[in-house]
């Protein structure tokens, strides 16, 4: 019997798409999330895709998407940083104690809690890669120091009364978009930027992947990781003021569990913890899992504690799978 | 070890969705009773074992039915709250849940677990979500009244208890206040040493300070001290545990002998009396060489072991009437269209041993740790009588 050596057929084709589909990590990731919307509208009688709770939650998902994209650096490179929830509560706090009873908008403290980020994210820099401390130990004491040093600031009290162009920020909307999503797309596009069209992002990659290779090759290890410590605690700032202007005040019990999303929403978006692979977009996609699960969860009524058993065991998933393609 | 790793995340998704589908909330709206009238009262049980007498104070089923609208579906009532591993907040929970049974009424219950983000992402949830009402009790009053704004805004509107949201969009806020009950136990310490003529040397377990109520609570303790010769010595941040709260007494009064009293902002009073323990300070009330042990917040382990002797004294502000009154209050509003308290303040008195004794031994379960020594099942619960602060809202009034 004659071989048939003509062109594929159209289910083939299809096949074809859907295999090499299936094969990139986004795309697996991108079905799952469509998925869980489907379920999630179904679950809550199509409440959880009205604009208003898709936009609830892009604004719900930009303070923690910027912390992500920031421990997304950090985890790119193979560390971790804990630091961040303390990083955001104490620019808030610190920026907040200077725009109290003013009315004017607070170009000043913002730069400066901003700035304070960095400066801190340059401290665990320096801690982890000059002086080569572990970054799990560092950055805990440096979360725990940012907690202390909050407290002295604000004594436990909530910091309120602030001027009202902070609440613009937080929830203000330009063009009818979310400014808090607005942030969250320009951080994004940046840090897309960054790793992909920069030697700085490419040596990211090459450090993760294997720092003494990344070493031979001529990339400067030691200020790469410092970088991404200094990035990601401005991030955490960035992520602070979003909170500021959620909330129009600071709180000490702000910014808890911040460090924990992050690293969820990026392990969740396929970035190895291993280091040296993931996507800016697959952290995106794993911010929206998380905020679409949290969100359709509090729609349905989910008793809390079983709440916290589902993303306890989403977390687990996504770990396994990373280990298991690591195998 | 592939071929087990995968069957076993198939075990485990298929768990969640077990887990998922076992979910409690929301409930299935109960079977609607017919209101009941108040009992007559009976004379109290003696010893107090797991029994709750009908003092006058109590109250039979009387939201049978109440909770069911004209077209026979249940009113939706949602309850969001700091954080669920706690007791004082897992007896809250426990008694909206049973009103809300008794009610007919479905519900939802969503845990901040201490994040004010969380929070203010579960009230903008709700926003969605369009329950009848929504009772709040906050991590942080000032950041989530915005939320409570946005609520209002929505048509849903909302109570408070415990800590207070400052927002005029709060229907009803029913609380007792922090700083009064610190300032409560100030007073009660000051007035001991007084009564004993020797000055007090206080260590203060603090926390949980991330939350402002703590530092009320320290705010008021000094208040209470004041122009006394009782001095205080703030220790560091316990954070509500019992084990953090040993450690700090172990640590602190070896080095300070004058010290000869603990005051704990939280329930962790059971952490400072092993604390004691092990440093060999422990002597229970009454005798001469006794370090007092206070606290905020009767718990169950606070009650035990002021029953037991060792603990001196608790103020405590009572999950179960602050719920009690906010879910009548949501009631009369949203179901019976009736105006209600904007805000009160309830009673926290100072209890010690005769006050906690005698309490379990009438069964009066007013102070909550007792009602969760005796481990009496919510749904066995009455309904308070608050007559004096609000009326309790019935069927037959609709």
């Amino acid at each position: 019997m004659a071989e048939n050596v003509g062109p594929p057929s159209t289910s083939g084709r299809a096949q074809k798409i859907v295999k090499r589909l299936l094969g990139h990590e986004n795309a697996v990731l991108v079905i799952i999330l469509i998925a869980l919307i489907a379920v999630l509208s179904g679950l809550t009688k199509g409440k959880s895709v009205t604009g208003t709770n898709v936009m609830n939650v892009l604004l719900q998902a930009s303070g923690r998407g910027v912390a992500s994209v920031g421990q997304a650096f950090v985890i790119l490179t193979g560390g971790i940083d804990l630091s961040v929830g303390g990083i955001a509560l104490m620019a808030m706090i610190l920026a907040a104690s200077m725009m109290t009873g003013t009315t004017a908008f607070p170009a000043g403290p913002i730069a400066v809690m901003l700035l304070v980020g960095a400066s801190i994210g340059s401290f665990t820099g320096t801690a982890v890669s000059r002086i080569g401390m572990p970054a799990l130990i560092v950055t805990l004491a440096v979360w725990k120091i940012m907690e202390g040093a909050s407290f002295l600031v604000c004594h436990g009290y909530t910091i309120a009364e602030l001027p009202p162009s902070v609440s613009f920020i937080g929830s203000g909307r330009v063009g009818g978009v979310p400014v808090p999503v607005i942030i969250f797309i320009v951080v994004l596009v940046v840090a897309y930027f960054i790793l992909y069209h920069t030697t700085f992002g490419r040596s990211v990659y090459a450090v993760g992947g294997n720092p003494v290779s990344a070493w031979l090759s001529g990339v400067k290890t030691k200020n790469i990781l410092f970088g991404v410590y200094v990035i990601c605690g401005f991030m955490a700032a960035l992520a602070g003021l979003i909170l500021l202007g959620r909330m129009a005040c600071a709180s000490m019990a702000a910014g808890v569990g911040l460090e924990l999303d992050s690293i969820a929403a990026v392990v969740i978006g396929g970035v190895s913890l291993m280091g040296g692979r993931g996507t800016i977009i697959g952290v995106l996609i794993g911010v929206m899992i998380m905020g679409v699960v949290n969100n359709g969860m509090n729609i349905i009524g989910i008793h809390p504690a079983f709440q916290s058993i589902v993303k306890g065991l989403i977390i687990f998933a996504a770990v396994a799978i990373d280990y298991l393609r690591r195998r | 070890m592939k071929r087990f790793i995968i069957p076993l995340l198939v075990g485990v998704m298929v768990a969640i969705l077990i887990f998922a589908g076992c979910a409690p909330a929301p409930t299935e709206p109960t079977t609607p009773t017919e209101p009941t009238t108040p009992t007559e009262p009976t004379a109290p049980v003696a010893g107090g074992e797991a029994a709750l007498p009908a003092s006058g104070s109590y109250l039979e089923n009387p939201f049978g039915g109440l909770a069911i609208k004209p077209d026979g579906t249940p009113y939706y009532f949602a309850y969001e709250f700091i954080f669920l591993y706690n007791p004082y907040m897992a007896f809250a929970a426990g008694i909206w849940e049973d009103y809300m049974h008794k009610a007919g009424a479905e519900y939802t219950l969503h845990d901040a677990n201490l994040d004010v983000a969380a929070e203010i992402a579960m009230l903008e949830d709700l926003v969605v979500a369009k329950p009848d009402g929504v009772l709040v009790h906050p991590v942080d009053g000032w950041a989530a009244a915005p939320m409570v704004d946005k609520l209002t805004e929505a048509g849903i509107p909302v109570f408070n208890f415990c800590v207070e949201c400052p927002t005029d969009s709060v229907v009803g806020y029913y609380e007792a206040n922090n700083f009064e009950m610190g300032q409560a136990m100030g007073e009660w310490v000051a007035n001991y040493f007084e009564d004993k003529g020797v000055p007090g040397h206080v260590f203060e377990c603090q926390g949980l300070i991330k939350t402002f109520i703590a530092m009320n609570r320290h705010d008021g303790f000094v208040a209470g001290i004041e122009g006394s010769t009782v001095s205080m010595e703030p220790g560091p941040d316990c954070e509500w545990a019992d084990e953090k709260c040993s450690n700090a007494v172990i640590d602190a009064f070896p080095a300070h002998p004058e010290y000869n009293c603990v005051y704990c902002h939280g329930g962790m009073v059971n952490g400072a009396i092993e604390g004691l323990r092990t440093v060999d300070r422990l002597y229970p009330v009454g005798d001469p060489e006794h370090v007092l042990s206070v606290s905020v917040d009767a718990n169950d382990q606070t009650c035990r072991l002021i029953r037991e002797g060792w603990s001196s004294a608790v103020t405590s502000h009572d999950p179960w009437p602050e719920v009690d009154m906010s879910i009548k209050a949501m009631f009369n509003h949203v179901i019976l269209g009736k105006s209600v308290p904007k805000k009160v303040i309830l009673a926290s008195p100072v209890y010690f041993y005769d006050e906690v004794v005698a309490d379990w031994e009438r069964g009066l379960p007013l102070i909550w740790g007792n009602i969760m020594l005796k481990e009496i099942p919510y749904d066995d619960l009455p309904v308070l009588d608050m007559s004096d602060y609000i009326e309790t809202p019935t069927a037959a009034m609709k």
